[in-house]
């Protein structure tokens, strides 16, 4: 659905976009993740057509961003970073703007109209300017006009700075519904919400992609590998027993926590460990605190990778 | 044609959403009078005519370097400003028809003020036998000249995303081909051999023309190339920002 070949964008002696090449297809949540300025925005906008790459290619659906721009515009619905909706317009004039620029036939725009604003929960703000709205209420009719279509491809721009966590939670859930038979592409700086809900993580860092893959794939490639940490009473071989479990790559004692002893269990392939652990416990009659995946693991990746990158540079 | 109208009708009912176009007409309205009947002496001149309504420098000179650049300087400097010009740029529409589309929106804001000016002719009809031939002439006249300015102010504020910027350049465009018609500018210019010249760009030289009561091919064509050139000038300067 997407392609995208070489693409290379310098403003002035600034590079933005350097070498950045990537598929992803129907069906997949793609998140892009690095830090301000990487270059995340500035790949946005040519996947958009508001601007043209130095060279490369990149087409959308089958159609070539240069060749047949209209035809990619029509089947993309974007949310800019700045939402940059009008202010001077009440919501629902602005959807009936909206959907009329994406031409949506007469007959079917009502339709329309109704299903994004009771997808986004628009509907108390209808009658009211949207430069009177919440940044809030203001990022959802970002979306809603973007959704208007029912566009095959959908690229977010940092889709949920500005909300607070209730609304956080509600745009993610869509994100997910919609990314069952949408292409969605979506920017963000928060690891936590990227690794949440993508099937395919994306990390740009000062203009090159430096990570493609799942979360798991991420931080295999890294060598960092799952980490588990265990607590646990009853064995002093339960160190040798672990290191004997497949997969499992590395254990750490990393001291006792009140009566337990706790213990690092790093898995070799990403896999899940969880279980056979808990299964090795009961069979050998340890008594289990409790098992709890390192949450920080994938964090550690992304700063791994994106200061390697930056020392590149 | 319908994405035309889309456009065309969003940014035409922008001027009326917040109380720029209100308070810029009025005050059209109110300079347009004043300078008629209390400058021009209307009352007491013993040749009474219509024909300096437009063409007195003062309001020729306000509607070219006032009143349009004040309604085109929010034509793209705004979107800019508020980020709003990457949705419109990303929806299925081509630049050309967001291009003509703002700048008709725009001019019908021009031609509903100055239609509003009618009241003038209408009520010194009642005192003073009219030529409405002439009065016909001096309207194409203003609302051909009206549209070049739009057409410029709509290029400088597309140059810009603050619209005060927007504004003056505008202003300094519009005065340029206002004051290089003016006979002092012609007589200095011709020390140069270039002030005949020079006068067929200006937007003064070809009001004159409608004043006295002409529709020239000329002065039609002089319109139409200008507006055009400065409509292209703003579709390039809008598709720029891609490279």
């Amino acid at each position: 659905m997407i392609e995208v070949k070489n693409i290379t964008k310098t403003y002035g002696a600034t590079v933005a976009v350097n070498d950045v090449s990537f598929s992803a297809d129907k069906g997949e949540i793609v998140g892009f993740l690095g830090p301000n300025g990487a270059g995340k925005s500035t790949t946005i906008k040519i996947l958009t057509c508001y601007i043209v790459a130095d060279s490369g290619n990149v087409s959308v659906a089958g159609h070539d961003v240069l060749e047949d721009s209209l035809g990619v515009r029509q089947v993309v619905g974007y949310l800019p970073e700045t939402t940059a909706v009008y202010l001077d317009m009440r919501v629902i004039d602005y959807l009936n703007f909206v959907a009329r620029a994406r031409q949506i036939a007469g007959g079917q725009r009502k339709a329309a109209i109704d299903r994004v604003i009771q997808l986004t929960g628009i509907e108390r703000m209808l009658k009211k300017d949207i430069g009177h709205l919440s940044k809030g209420y203001k990022q959802r009719v970002g979306i809603a006009q973007a959704l208007i279509h029912d566009p095959q491809v959908l690229i977010l721009d940092e889709p949920t700075s500005g909300l607070d966590p209730h609304q956080i939670i509600e745009i993610r859930k869509l994100i997910q519904d919609l990314g069952q038979e949408k292409l969605v592409l979506f920017s963000s700086h928060i690891l936590q919400e990227i690794s949440a809900i993508c099937t395919r993580l994306m990390v740009i860092c000062d203009g090159r992609l430096v990570a493609n893959g799942s979360p798991e794939e991420l931080v295999q490639q890294a060598g960092g590998g799952r980490a588990f940490k265990v607590q646990c009473q009853g064995s002093d071989d339960l160190s040798a027993r672990l290191q004997d479990l497949s997969g499992v790559s590395e254990v750490r004692e990393l001291g006792r926590v009140g009566d337990f002893n706790e213990i690092e269990v790093v898995s070799a392939t990403g896999q899940d460990l969880g279980p056979d652990i808990f299964d090795l416990a009961n069979n050998a009659g340890f008594r289990l605190g409790r098992i709890e995946e390192k949450s920080n693991t994938l964090e550690e990746v992304y700063l791994s990778l994106t200061a390697q990158a930056m020392k590149a540079s | 044609m319908s994405n035309f109208w889309t456009v065309y009708r969003r940014e035409f009912s922008a001027y009326f959403n917040s109380p720029i176009a209100y308070v810029v007409i009025v005050a059209f309205l109110l300079v347009m009078s004043f300078v008629f009947f209390l400058f021009m002496n209307f009352f007491s001149n013993p040749n009474p005519s219509f024909r300096p309504f437009f063409e007195n420098l003062f309001s020729f000179g306000f509607f070219c370097l006032v009143f349009i650049p004040a309604l085109t300087m929010r034509l793209w400097a705004e979107e800019k400003k508020q980020g709003s010009i990457e949705l419109l740029l990303t929806f299925p529409l081509n630049t050309s028809q967001v291009v003509l589309a703002k700048f008709f929106a725009c001019y019908t804001v021009v031609v509903v003020a100055v239609l509003a000016t009618l009241s003038v002719p209408i009520s010194i009809s009642y005192v003073l036998p009219l030529d409405w031939g002439v009065v016909f002439t001096n309207y194409v006249g203003i609302l051909a000249i009206a549209a070049v300015i739009v057409s410029l102010g709509g290029f400088t504020s597309a140059l810009t995303e603050n619209q005060m910027v927007g504004f003056i350049l505008a202003v300094i465009g519009s005065g340029i081909l206002t004051f290089i018609g003016f006979p002092r500018t012609v007589d200095f210019l011709n020390k140069f051999h270039l002030g005949d010249f020079m006068a067929e760009l200006g937007t003064y030289t070809h009001y004159q023309n409608f004043g006295k009561g002409l529709i020239d091919v000329v002065d039609l064509i002089y319109v139409i190339s200008m507006t055009t050139l400065f409509l292209i000038l703003n579709s390039f300067v809008v598709e720029s920002r891609k490279y």
